[in-house]
């Protein structure tokens, strides 16, 4: 599997370059940790990773990254259950919604190596003029093992059925 | 030098809902790895944990799973992380990004661009990664298992070349230079140069970035004309 590219990262106008393709490189490892498969997902689709379990169950991953070191926006957490709106472009919203895969958002700390994850897949999509949707971070979905085989379970529950093509 | 495909882009328009069971390929045989452990990823959520952190738990308990071709991968990336580790001071920033070579090359794992301010190459070097899940815990070397011939290969290279090895229990790298002339056998490598040490990374940039510089940044080419 090649090593993501600089090439598909789009750093915003004060954040260093290299935050968007570590960013993704940290995903990978989180994901690979967790016993899942990954990808990089191929274009025309606008996500970033195609992740499967071994037994064949696919999702799609769009990781955001920020820079704690550059004072990029962090989430911050005051207790495990507490929550934290991370605005999203609708436009990446509206595709998850169009998809039939999960779709789920890694937003990473590129220099510690930290981060979240929440799903896209079962939210309203936004309306017209909106051009960014609060997504909500959860301080215990984090990108450990553990947290990973969650949302494995939890997404594999909620699509057993109801949303697989025939 | 670097990674190619700098033009892609991603396309955020509305479109119509698709079939990604049909639209995007599935991984060929050859790109998914081999998994032993069936559905080891259960249970409950853990608690607000780093990755790094989580990753020493689960890694222990997912040792015993892990094939070679498995341990290999999470050994390129655990690498290619900790060369990519941002480092402070001065730079603020990745000095280094490596790229998987994905087995295509024979005695190379990683081509590892040395990176400027603006995150632009200005050298490289090439990269073995040796990956171990049995290494023993806190001697002052790391025991690998190396092909002698593919080491002997990485020293004859004519660009600067490391081996690399991974502690994949304590989720340590070590580095160590592949120069000429190789050693008969290559049983262990030591623990002096650890990947996750800004100061080890530092001095690799320089290095590096040394080596590359006493290169003519122009060069003569009988295909040159353009």
């Amino acid at each position: 599997m090649a090593m993501s590219s600089r090439a598909n990262t789009k750093p915003k106008p004060t954040e260093p370059r290299y935050v968007a393709w570590r960013g993704e490189l940290i995903a990978k490892l989180a994901l690979t940790r967790a016993g899942l498969i990954v990808q990089d997902a191929s274009p025309p689709q606008p996500f970033d990773l195609l992740v499967s379990t071994p037994d064949g169950f696919y999702f799609l991953v769009e990781v955001k990254a920020y820079s704690s070191m550059h004072g990029g926006r962090r989430p911050v957490f005051n207790g495990s259950s507490d929550q934290y709106p991370w605005p999203l472009e609708a436009s990446v919203l509206r595709a998850a919604v169009e998809v039939n895969l999960p779709v789920v958002l890694f937003v990473i700390d590129a220099d510690r190596e930290v981060g979240h994850y929440a799903r896209l897949d079962h939210l309203p999509p936004p309306s017209r003029d909106q051009r960014t949707s609060p997504i909500s971070l959860a301080a215990d979905r984090d990108l450990s093992a553990g947290a990973l085989a969650a949302l494995v379970s939890e997404l594999r529950q909620d699509w057993a059925v109801s949303r697989r093509p025939a | 030098m670097g990674p190619c495909g700098r033009s892609k882009t991603k396309i955020k328009s509305r479109r119509p809902r698709r079939s990604y069971h049909h639209a995007v390929s599935r991984p060929t045989p050859a790109t998914v790895l081999r998994w032993q452990a069936t559905d080891s990823i259960k249970s409950g959520r853990a608690g607000t944990v780093a990755v790094k952190s989580a990753a020493a738990n689960s890694s222990a308990a997912a040792m015993a799973y892990l094939t070679t071709g498995q341990s290999g991968k999470l050994g390129e990336l655990l690498a290619s992380v900790h060369l990519s580790r941002p480092v402070g001071g001065r730079y603020r920033r990745a000095l280094f990004e490596a790229t998987s070579l994905g087995g295509t090359y024979p005695s190379v794992d990683l081509l590892v661009d040395v990176l400027d301010s603006n995150n632009e190459p200005i050298g490289f070097f090439f990269a073995q990664v040796k990956a171990t899940q049995t290494a023993s815990q806190g001697g002052t070397r790391l025991s690998l298992t190396i092909e002698a011939e593919r080491f002997r290969r990485l020293t004859r290279l004519r660009a600067p070349a490391y081996l690399i090895g991974v502690d994949l229990v304590e989720e340590q790298s070590y580095i160590l230079a592949a120069i000429a002339p190789a050693p008969a056998t290559v049983p262990s490598i030591p623990r002096d140069y650890p990947l996750t040490d800004d100061k080890i990374r530092v001095a690799l940039y320089r290095e590096v970035v040394s080596f590359w510089a006493r290169r003519p940044r122009r060069r003569r080419s009988e295909f040159g004309n353009v």
